[in-house]
């Protein structure tokens, strides 16, 4: 359930070290995100209410910038069952369930802050809540486009 | 009868057409005002979401986070029951106020239980162990056990009907 979609740099600097003779090798780059975004689904507005006032708080103490709060409507699942033992189709007792979703922005993070800011976020989750992790990652261009462009600039 | 005995009909959506779904949920008022009522008991099922809140708590009947519902439902079954039957002198009203929440791979079990015929500790907490080992090793996954001790029933009253 801590799933963390953003690549454990623990994993493959094991991968790196499982390889025969030692060899000195360069650690990665941390990675950099320009925004993570959260979205957590409920049945309880409440208690979602309470859990992005827990997330509003520990981005002020761990100094996150914080992006945009979004409360969207509840998305409604129905289904009905008849009133009656036999026929009045007409009459019917109306059953629903709600999902709340928030979305909460967190913007401008490296890599390592980002996995131990969602590992302790995602520790914490209340029982019935659910997470889902997007985020948008800077990444540098690739070598092909950025040799091929250097190229261009050295015919010119 | 046997729908109340599973307490399908009072948290989960129906897929059968027509169950007792008038009368599930509702206690009706006697003469002499002897039907204990505790919160839960009180507030009619309409009252779920505003007064009242639910006896489980899990993510599998959220939207795109279905996944696993029915092993949810029967996990829940297999815990109510076996509450009921391992402590049928100090569960109260029949295993009602047993609560089940689930954070990430853990159970916890929460609610209250009696101990109104004998209040031997050394007894109840192996019999915490005991239910902690045993759930934990049939379900496959680790189970807490937060149970509160109360004297009696009468201690739960929210009003007689």
């Amino acid at each position: 359930m801590l799933r963390n979609g953003l690549g454990n740099l623990l994993q493959q600097s094991t991968r790196l070290l499982r390889g025969g003779p030692v060899q000195t090798t360069t650690p990665l780059p941390d990675k950099l995100f320009k925004s993570i975004e959260l979205e957590m689904r409920g049945h309880d507005p409440a208690v979602l209410r309470s859990y992005t006032t827990f997330l509003k708080t520990v981005c002020g103490h761990l100094n996150i910038p914080q992006g945009r709060l979004q409360v969207l409507p509840y998305v409604r699942w129905i289904q009905y069952a008849l009133r009656s033992k036999f026929v009045h189709k007409k009459y019917k007792l109306h059953y629903e369930t709600r999902t709340h979703i928030t979305k909460f922005e967190v913007k401008e993070l490296t890599g390592s802050t980002a996995s131990t800011f969602l590992e302790y976020i995602q520790r914490n989750i209340p029982e019935g809540v659910a997470m889902r992790v997007g985020y948008e990652e800077l990444r540098p261009l690739p070598n092909t486009i950025v040799d091929h462009s250097k190229k261009e600039t050295a015919a010119q | 009868m046997n729908a109340r005995l599973l307490r399908l009909d009072r948290r989960s959506i129906s897929t059968t057409q027509v169950l007792a779904k008038n009368q599930a949920g509702k206690y009706r008022s006697t003469p002499n005002r002897t039907q204990l009522l505790t919160y839960e008991m009180a507030a009619r099922p309409h009252h779920i979401g505003v007064k009242k809140s639910w006896l489980t708590w899990h993510t599998q009947n959220l939207e795109e986070f279905r996944n696993q519902q029915p092993l949810m439902v029967a996990q829940d079954q297999i815990i109510r029951r076996f509450m009921r039957g391992f402590f049928p002198n100090n569960v109260v009203i029949q295993g009602e106020e047993i609560v089940i929440k689930r954070r990430g791979n853990v159970i916890i079990i929460a609610g209250f239980l009696q101990y109104s015929q004998r209040f031997d500790i050394r007894r109840i907490y192996w019999m915490y162990g005991f239910v902690e080992e045993f759930l934990s090793n049939l379900l496959k996954q680790p189970v807490k056990l937060e149970m509160q001790f109360v004297e009696s029933e009468a201690d739960l009253a929210y009003n007689y009907v």
